[in-house]
């Protein structure tokens, strides 16, 4: 640790060497100009090595990020007195920051680090942003996941799914959004159902919509009824008629 | 995403239908004689199978089961009945298994949906039965596949009922457990932190739930007679809920006195009534009627009663609470 005083002692010592230096380098304007360069190399790190660790091996860690700051060249323009407040990581600009931190400069004078408390008010916010994030004990805590593009798709396939087939007959959706809570699931056939309810592992798609996409009678299909309606649009058939009748008509 | 069309979320019993006296409680059945207080259900032209497979009769999903049953015989399930076909729910399908309006149990939905529970036991199927295996980071959990037409639970589940009074956790005496296939669900439901006292008195079935309670810890089988508590009731502890499907003329009398016995009070009684067990020359509705009867007389109030129609022929399940409180 250094105390103000001695650092100071210490920037003097050094401006006085640097002072030094330079008369000598005038002086010898006419020797050799390698010479005055090597000692003014020689007196930077010096200038540089404000801690002086207790050892000086080199073990290739950067230490930047580290705990203590090493004090820059600007840092110690700015502040004349470096104390260990100062080297102290990020003291000088998120003391904000630390005001409420158990570290204090005099945290090895306290007889035992103050407790850990957080109010009630926290603590309940905090349990019912915990207890949204699954859907509860009665479901054996069912996460909710994060919905990507993905699964965005195969939610959607499956809540527009009585288009899929023409003869197969679904009940209405009761709820208009995608569901929260939801986990993809792969069917695990019986060993009975190898012949007959198997999809066979060559054709087994990782998502819904790459499932439908390999069903090439679906895919059929869906490119006939497009077309159908495309056609029907244009023409104005059928319920699109209503529809453009209302389009063209003047307001 | 919507409910499947056997969702009961969409239909349950507190709305709509009770009002306009469509589904009815108990207090209203008197007028519509026996079973019609389910007359909202028979506007609709049947319900369609499982999985919203409406009317087109065994394509894949679940079969029918197959054949008449013997008089109370549970034995030969029939089967897995018809299928084939492309299914919804083949192996290698991706599906999306999502929380059911009962706790404890899910669905799973792909191009046809299904009823699951959480398996206890990952990697083990009970009675054939599919499974839906999930993968979320690096925990791994299972669903089984649950058949309302092997289940009267599932199928009573899939009608609509209103509380099946099961939930993790909870305590159950099951009546009639047979070889421990819905029983399995059962346990499934409750979890490990439940438990299922699973009381069946055949041999020969009982083997079988002995084998699924070798590998789910929440089952206690009992191979006794369910009619005399008694002599099983060193193993037994308080229950929540009873769940009784004994198919015997004296089921009334059967779960009364286990309620006595071990069933604490307001706590819960599901019943699953055959007609023909009980009186073959009678009228369902009338049988039906006469059950409840005799369950109000042992301090059973109903509170709910309703038809497995789509899945089984002439049964119903009643909900009652055992010891209610008395009315304000």
């Amino acid at each position: 640790m250094e105390s103000p005083d001695e650092s100071s002692d210490s920037e003097m010592e050094d401006l006085v060497a640097k002072a030094v230096d330079k008369i000598t380098c005038n002086k010898k304007k006419s020797g050799s100009v390698s010479k005055c360069d090597s000692s003014e190399k020689t007196v930077k790190p010096a200038n540089n090595d404000r801690i002086t660790l207790s050892s000086k091996i080199h073990s290739s860690v950067n230490l930047y990020d580290n705990y203590l700051k090493k004090p820059t060249q600007s840092t110690v323009k700015k502040t004349k007195e470096s104390t260990i407040q100062n080297l102290i990581k990020g003291s000088d600009k998120d003391s904000e920051i630390m005001k409420k931190s158990v570290l204090q400069p005099d945290i090895e004078k306290k007889y035992a680090l103050p407790p850990y408390q957080e109010s009630l008010q926290t603590l309940k916010k905090q349990r019912k942003k915990d207890k949204e994030m699954t859907k509860g004990k009665g479901w054996f805590n069912m996460t909710a996941p994060e919905m990507t593009e993905e699964t965005k798709n195969d939610l959607t396939v499956l809540q527009m799914r009585r288009a899929l087939d023409p003869k197969r007959f679904y009940k209405s959706n009761d709820i208009k959004t995608l569901p929260k809570f939801f986990q993809f699931g792969k069917v695990i056939e019986n060993s009975a159902d190898f012949y007959h309810s198997r999809v066979p592992k060559k054709q087994r798609k990782s998502t819904m919509v790459d499932e439908l996409l390999a069903d090439a009678e679906f895919r059929t299909y869906n490119k006939r009824k497009y077309v159908e309606i495309q056609e029907a649009k244009r023409k104005g058939a059928g319920p699109y008629k209503h529809m453009k009748r209302l389009k063209n008509r003047k307001r | 995403m919507g409910r499947p069309g056997f969702s009961p979320a969409g239909r349950s019993f507190g709305g709509g239908g009770r009002g306009g006296g469509g589904r009815g409680g108990f207090g209203d059945r008197g007028g519509r004689g026996g079973r019609g207080g389910f007359g909202d259900r028979g506007g609709r032209g049947g319900r369609g199978g499982f999985g919203d497979r409406g009317g087109r009769g065994g394509r894949g999903g679940f079969g029918g089961r197959g054949g008449g049953r013997g008089f109370g015989d549970r034995g030969g399930r029939g089967g897995r009945g018809a299928r084939g076909g492309r299914g919804g729910m083949r192996g290698g399908r991706t599906v999306v298994v999502e929380p059911h309006r009962h706790q404890g149990v899910f669905i799973a939905r792909g191009k046809e949906d299904a009823l699951v529970t959480l398996n206890m036991v990952p990697g083990e199927a009970v009675y054939g039965e599919k499974r839906i295996s999930t993968e979320i980071g690096e925990t791994k959990t299972e669903y089984r596949t649950w058949n309302p037409f092997r289940s009267k639970l599932a199928a009573a589940i899939l009608g609509g009922v209103d509380q099946i009074h099961m939930k993790p956790g909870s305590k159950v005496l099951y009546l009639g457990a047979a070889s421990g296939t819905t029983v399995s669900h059962v346990s499934d439901i409750v979890g490990p932190e439940g438990l299922v006292y699973a009381v069946e008195f055949s041999h020969r079935s009982g083997r079988d739930l002995i084998n699924v309670a070798k590998k789910r810890t929440n089952i206690i089988p009992i191979i006794e007679d369910a009619r005399h508590p008694h002599k099983y009731r060193m193993l037994m502890g308080m229950v929540d809920v009873i769940f009784a499907d004994v198919a015997q003329p004296d089921q009334a009398r059967i779960v009364a006195i286990n309620a006595h016995n071990f069933l604490k009070d307001k706590g819960h009684i599901v019943i699953s009534i055959k007609a023909n067990c009980i009186d073959s020359t009678a009228e369902p509705e009338a049988v039906f009627a006469d059950e409840v009867n005799k369950l109000k007389a042992e301090k059973i109030k109903p509170t709910e009663q309703l038809t497995l129609e789509p899945y089984e022929r002439d049964h119903a399940v009643v909900v009652g609470m055992y010891r209610p409180p008395p009315k304000k």
